[in-house]
């Protein structure tokens, strides 16, 4: 069985380069199963591009990377129905419910009949949005909207998520439900890439963390040993990108 | 290759398709309903006005009426012309419009006549003005009375038989029915309506499904399920397609609505009215022909919008397709059907242009059909690979 694996992602040397401009360098992170790992960057380091990646949408152009025990570049199908993925830009159908779409979604991944509702009436009550299943996604609020993303991510019940920014323009309340959110899920046996330039955030709820830098990743490892010394993830950040620097 | 997710797709286009009323409505259905009846009343607006001009009595101005008292007597008694005052010079008078047209006899007319000369005329009038070629046309019936009156005066003073000078007696007989004529009225004026509203029809919705995709980020999420890239084409395709033949159904529908109802009749010229008519069946094999079209087109839209990054670049790309479909069907004008040779067949849009023509002329002829199915056929299947190619260019997907 793949997904017996200690490493549930393994990312192995991954290099994107658009035209002639190095996305990413040769980069590589294996979170365990079970934890949330931080991929933690200024804006333009590589974020999405490595979830891209892993989420193959983008192939790379050198390396490789395995999730759940497949092969980004040769199963790419299997690779797809192991992971949920939230992209940073929440983009739903407006004239579609959030029952719909998520509906939508999960048939898409092969989910059917009775089976399919079920899972969505508890991913609805999971993520508190029964009361707004049947709105239409255009009147919902950011908050919700985002709640409806994330359902229609993990629908299909993947041992992966790859989260991208999930908190950026949420209110304190909706971002603090999609925190706890994530909390609940690793306690569920999730494994989860989760990209952020939040460091209270990340600092509150990651496990591991990969520093990445110009498409570079300056650090991968424990969030402890990173702070280790330092006032906090904040300061350890910008003391590694200085440090970079020189 | 997985039907269930293909049609996972389609139902899910056609319920954000069908819950966009607005946009179906206004871009689609309305147009599609009310263009037939513009189209067609256009030509009723022009045959109204010619029918009120000729019920009108014109003005006209006689330059020495005194030398032909008999032409004046006849002019007076035809009704359809009503003397006024010449004011000023007959050229002036024309171009000012103090009368519709100047009639001007020579100082020796009457005497010419009475001599048997050619007695002298000269007409003034406007020939960019509908009311004096009108006036112009009436006169010369009025002319035409004197002159028959003047060689009946003549031939019986020398006991001539009028006959001996009319060696030929015309009858012109008209072989086509009611039927044929309108198709050919019909041939004219609806094949390149008929592409451009089958053209445009589906194309909000293809770029909605594609480049509205994009613009509204909800792509990556799509391109992450299970569902392969040509099945998620392939289901948007058949949705867009389902929303083209809407549009060409309804487009039917109205044409007849229109045609057997309320713009049928009053076509042609005064004299000879024509009523259009359109059958059942001619509907029927129309629509199957435009169907190909709808299919060949709904590929091609879905193609060029997937390209573009934003609805504005898509708009900018479907415009040269439009352009394609009228180009393609107005160059059906410079062809005479008879004489339209197979290879002609084997131009896109063209073809089916040429085909709606022969259809509603009821000449259809089964090789020109078969070739432009053929034809069409494997164009439809081109733009299918490309928008599915496209979809999986992350380059094009991704633009920034
Ligand atoms: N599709 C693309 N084409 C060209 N350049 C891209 C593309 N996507 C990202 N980039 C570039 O790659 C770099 C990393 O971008 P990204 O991964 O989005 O960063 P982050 O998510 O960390 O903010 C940026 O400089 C960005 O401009
Ligand atoms: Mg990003």
């Amino acid at each position: 069985m793949p997904n017996e694996g200690i490493h549930v992602i393994e990312a192995k040397s991954i290099t994107k380069k658009f035209k002639k401009f190095v996305a990413l360098d040769s980069v590589s992170f294996e979170p365990r199963t079970g934890e949330i790992f931080g991929l933690l960057g200024l804006n333009g380091a590589g974020k999405t591009t490595t979830q891209r990646i892993v989420s193959t949408v983008f192939k790379p152009t050198s390396g490789e990377a395995l999730v759940n025990g497949f092969s980004i570049t040769t199963q790419a199908s299997q690779v797809r129905k192991s992971i949920g993925f939230v992209p940073t830009e929440v983009g739903l159908y407006d004239r579609l419910t959030g029952r719909e779409v998520v509906r939508y979604f999960g048939r898409l991944n092969d989910m059917d009949g009775r089976d399919l509702e079920e899972r969505i009436d508890a991913v609805f009550g999971i993520l508190s949005l029964g009361e707004y299943a049947d709105r239409r996604c255009g009147e919902l609020s950011r908050g919700n909207k985002q709640k409806i993303a994330i359902a229609r991510a993990i629908v299909h019940d993947p041992p992966v998520f790859l989260f991208d920014e999930p908190t950026s323009g949420l209110d304190v309340l909706s971002a603090r439900s999609v925190i706890d959110f994530m909390k609940k899920s690793r306690d569920d046996g999730k494994t989860m890439l989760y990209s952020t330039h939040v460091m209270s955030e990340a600092e509150e709820i990651c496990d591991k963390i990969g520093v990445i830098h110009d498409g570079r990743m300056l650090y991968t490892g424990g969030l402890k040993e990173f702070i280790e010394g330092k006032r906090g993830l904040e300061d350890a950040f910008t003391n590694a990108l200085r440090v970079n620097a020189k | 290759m997985s039907l269930k997710h293909i049609h996972t797709v389609f139902r899910k286009e056609i319920l954000d398709t069908v819950r966009d009323r607005r946009t179906l409505l206004a871009s689609v259905l309305i147009p599609v309903m009310l263009m037939p009846a513009m189209i067609l009343g256009i030509p009723l607006l022009f045959a109204g006005t010619e029918v009120r001009l000729e019920e009108q009595r014109q003005t006209i101005a006689i330059i020495n009426p005194a030398e032909s008292p008999e032409l004046l007597d006849l002019l007076i008694a035809s009704d359809s012309l009503i003397l006024v005052e010449l004011v000023g010079g007959p050229v002036d008078t024309v171009r000012n419009g103090n009368a519709s047209i100047v009639l001007e006899l020579d100082d020796q007319f009457g005497e010419s006549l009475s001599r048997e000369k050619p007695g002298n005329l000269t007409i003034y009038f406007d020939a960019s003005s509908r009311r004096s070629t009108t006036a112009y046309s009436k006169l010369q019936v009025v002319l035409g009375q004197f002159n028959r009156m003047i060689i009946n005066e003549r031939l019986e003073v020398r006991e001539i038989d009028l006959d001996v000078i009319r060696p030929l007696e015309l009858f012109a007989l008209n072989v086509a029915t009611e039927e044929e004529v309108s198709g050919l009225v019909l041939s004219l004026i609806l094949p390149p309506i008929l592409a451009m509203l089958v053209a445009t029809g589906g194309m909000n919705a293809a770029m909605d499904m594609t480049v509205g995709e994009k613009e509204r980020h909800t792509l990556e999420a799509l391109l992450v399920t299970s569902a392969k890239r040509w099945d998620l084409v392939a289901g948007k395709f058949l949705a867009v397609l389902a929303v083209t033949l809407l549009t060409t159904l309804v487009l039917i529908l109205s044409l007849g609505f229109w045609i057997q109802g309320p713009l049928g009749s009053g076509f042609g010229s005064p004299e000879q009215s024509l009523s259009l008519s359109f059958s059942f069946q001619t509907s029927l094999i129309i629509f199957g022909v435009l169907s190909l079209l709808a299919v060949m087109l709904s590929g091609l839209s879905m193609a060029v919008s997937t390209l573009a990054k934003s609805y504005r670049e898509a708009g900018n790309y479907v415009a040269p397709v439009i352009f394609l479909v009228l180009a393609g069907s107005f160059a059906a004008f410079g062809i005479s059907i008879e004489d339209a040779s197979l290879n002609l067949f084997a131009i896109p849009i063209l073809n089916i242009t040429l085909i709606v023509e022969e259809v509603l002329l009821n000449t259809l002829d089964f090789s020109h059909l078969l070739l432009t199915m053929g034809v069409t056929a494997v164009l439809s299947l081109i733009t299918l690979y490309f928008a599915a190619w496209v979809f999986k260019r992350e380059g094009v997907l991704f633009r920034t």
